[in-house]
This record gives C-alpha cells, structure tokens and sequence, in this order.
C-alpha cells in the first residue's frame, strides 16, 4: 500500500501497478505547491514527499528483483525442458537439475539482498521525513543510526555479488559533491551531516545493482522468449493444421515483450534519479521538476513490469 | 588482456549462443539434421546454460587465476565461435566450436 501523507489516498500495488503512480505524482505535486514559501511545514512536506517517491521507488524496483528472479528460473526450466532428452539416465537429469537449483538460489539469494537494501533505504527515508517535523522526538536520531548501521551490513554482501559476470561493484557510479543545507530542524540537519554522503553511496550502491540485474534480465527473458516464439508461434504456424485461437494474441504479446525488454535498464534509471533526488533535498533545491521526473522514472520501470508479466503470464 | 575483461567477455558469448540456440533459426537447422546431432544440440545447449549460470555466479577473485592460466584458450575458442554463430555455420561445426569453449569454461569453474 502506498500512502501519501496529506492526502487521504491508499492505493494496492499488488492490484493496479501503473495508476497508483500517477495519482501519486498528483498527489506529490499538490505537496509541492507549498515549496516555494519556505516555511517549515514546506520543508516538512519536501521530505515526506520525497519519503513517498522513495516508497514508491522500493514498491516498482521489489517488483523487478521479482521478475529477474523468475525470469532466471523459467528460462532455465524451459531449457532444461527442451534439453532432456539429451540427458540419457536419470542421474545425469538429477545431477543436473540439483546443479542448476544451487545456482538459482545463490542468484535469489542476492536478489533478496538487493530488496532488503532498498526497503532499509525505504525506512531510511522515512525517518528523515520524521525527523523533518520540529515536533519530532529526539529519539528518531537514534533510529536514524539504527536503520543506517542495518544498511551498511548488507552492502558490502551487494558489492561483492556477480550476477550474470558482472560485479556490481564495478557499476556504482562516482560520488557527487554536494553540501549539507542548513535546516530549521537541528536534529535534522546533524544527521544529514553525519550520513547523508553515505547515504548517496547507498543509493549509489542501488543504482549499480540495477544495472547488473538489468543485463541480466534481459538476456533471461530474451531467452524465454526465444523459446517461446518458437513454440508457440513459428512451429505451430509452420506444421499445425489449425492454429490455436490464442495465436494472434500470443504472437501479439511475445514480440511486443521483446521490444519492451529492451528497457529493461529503467530500474537503474529510477535509482540515478533518486539519488540525484536526494542530494538536491538535501541541499535544499529539490523541485517539483525533480520529483515529477522521478516519478516518470517510477512509472517506466512498471511499464517495463506490466509488459513482461502480460506477455508472460503465471503458468504459461 | 585482464581477468575482468577474459571473465565478461565469455560470460557475454556464452549469453549470446544460448539466445543463438533457443532462436527460431537454429532450431530449424537442428529440425533438420540427423537424430544424433540433433541430441547433441540438444546437450550443448544444457552445457551452455548450466556454464552461464556457474561462470555467472562465480566470484571474480576466486577464478582470475584460472582464467589468466586459460587465457589463449578462451580467446581461440570465443573467436571460433564468434565466427561460427556470425556466418551460422553447419550445426556439426557450430556444436564442435561450442563444445571446445565449453570444456576450457569447465578448466575455470567446475561444471557437470
């Protein structure tokens, strides 16, 4: 659920991925409308909302972890469908399906890593945007620190991982400079000083993860979809006497999925916004344009979603 | 040439033929040659997945000292089957190229 402060909306993810989002970028840009006075409930309202376009960030981004997932699983299950019969024993089938099982799950297993880290993230922003608020108990420094020292164990894990012979350390981006603004909110203001750089590292660290799944996501659903356009499409077109009646409608959604693949790297992108979106907060410039662009970045990520769980749906 | 690069470089072709292999063009050549070559498509192709996979999760640090030590080899093998896929060569030659990659992968990570 997404629930964006000021605004009496809840909206499920799970049920309806694209509109949330834009109501969302609604619902945000009615919070903006106050930036410009520069009073403190302004400056409440810039971290809630960039708190919400972090959530919604987290939501989008776990959605793709889920596809890149199952896209690993499913192209190698239909490989090992298709290659079978090659395998002539059954210890040979057994070696190699347990084989390729420890494999996957290393591969889920930093997967998982990956949306932990987001959703710490996720909490991480949270609490800055209650921190915001001059009526903030003093104890939210603390959970600040907390939340931050849970983020730093998980990202050396992260750094290290390869999915797919690419490490993701080698794709974090270099650090931006930038200054700490001064704040009304002292409590506030010291915890940007003390974290806020390597809080970008963090959302840094985000960005390159991305990346890698990204290439790899491609190249499993681009695997899939090979299979399936041969199965399903050229196979039954070039021998069956009738064709299926879901034919048109197949052949309809694979090549439309394999074009949408192609921009399988707007996670990454919706990340480098974030981040970018972070420094400016936290030089006190973040505008309703960066949140508007932000937001944008979301919603391609779940275009990209919604077009690849439409051409392959559950089952198929 | 380095670790990095010898590491990404046949991870990147060993991506590029199991897409090559699953294509609608393949399989019509593999539909069309003799039940042997076609169980041995077949076997290749699980070979190249399952190395994607093992070569894809290893961790750089831990195999750069093999693939350095593999290093002319994993060359001469990602440029024969470079030249191999390009020009979609007979299916004997192309499986004959991928299986010789293939048992130089297996000198880096170890696989089935």
């Amino acid at each position: 659920m997404i629930y964006i402060k000021n605004n009496p909306l809840r909206v499920d993810v799970s049920s309806c991925l694209r509109r949330p989002f834009q109501w969302g970028v609604g619902a945000l840009l009615l919070g903006l409308v106050h930036f410009s006075c520069g009073c403190a409930s302004a400056r409440l309202t810039q971290f809630h909302n960039f708190a919400q376009a972090g959530t919604a960030y987290v939501k989008a981004s776990q959605v793709v972890l889920d596809e890149a997932g199952t896209a690993s699983i499913e192209a190698d299950s239909l490989i090992a469908i298709k290659g079978r019969e090659a395998l002539a024993t059954p210890e040979q089938r057994r070696k190699f399906i347990l084989s390729n099982n420890d494999e996957l799950r290393k591969r889920l297993l930093i997967l998982g890593e990956i949306g932990r880290h987001g959703q710490l993230l996720q909490s991480y922003f949270e609490t800055l945007g209650a921190l915001a608020d001059p009526k903030a108990p003093p104890t939210l420094g603390a959970a600040a620190q907390g939340v931050f020292e849970s983020i730093g164990k998980l990202s050396p894990t992260i750094k290290n991982a390869s999915l797919g012979g690419l490490k993701v350390q080698d794709a974090i981006p270099q650090a931006t400079n930038f200054v700490v603004q001064s704040f009304k909110v002292k409590a506030l203001e010291s915890e940007l000083k003390a974290r806020s750089k390597d809080i970008e590292r963090e959302l840094a660290l985000q960005e390159a993860a991305f990346k890698v799944i990204s290439a790899n996501l491609e190249t499993d659903l681009t695997a899939k979809l090979e299979l399936e356009e041969t199965e399903e499409i050229i196979k039954p077109f070039a021998t069956a006497k009738d064709l299926p009646k879901e034919w048109v409608q197949r052949r309809e959604e694979i090549l439309q999925a394999r074009v949408a693949v192609a921009s399988s790297e707007s996670a990454a992108s919706a990340a480098a916004k974030l981040r970018e979106s972070f420094v400016a907060l936290v030089e006190n410039r973040l505008s309703e344009t960066s949140i508007t662009q932000l937001i944008s970045a979301i919603n391609s990520i779940l275009d990209l979603t919604q077009k690849i769980q439409k051409a392959t749906p559950a089952g198929n | 040439m380095d670790a990095t690069q010898l590491y990404s470089s046949t991870l990147e072709l060993l991506n590029a033929t199991i897409l090559r292999m699953l294509s609608p063009e393949w399989d019509a050549k593999v539909q069309a040659a003799s039940p042997e070559q076609r169980l041995k498509a077949l076997a290749e192709m699980l070979q190249v997945q399952h190395a994607r996979l093992v070569l894809g999760n290893a961790v750089l640090q831990d195999i750069s000292g093999q693939l350095k030590a593999n290093e002319q080899g994993l060359l001469d093998g990602q440029k024969a089957l470079q030249a191999a896929l390009a020009k979609l060569a007979t299916v004997e030659s192309v499986l004959n190229t991928i299986s010789s990659l293939i048992n130089i992968v297996a000198r880096v990570v170890p696989l089935l």
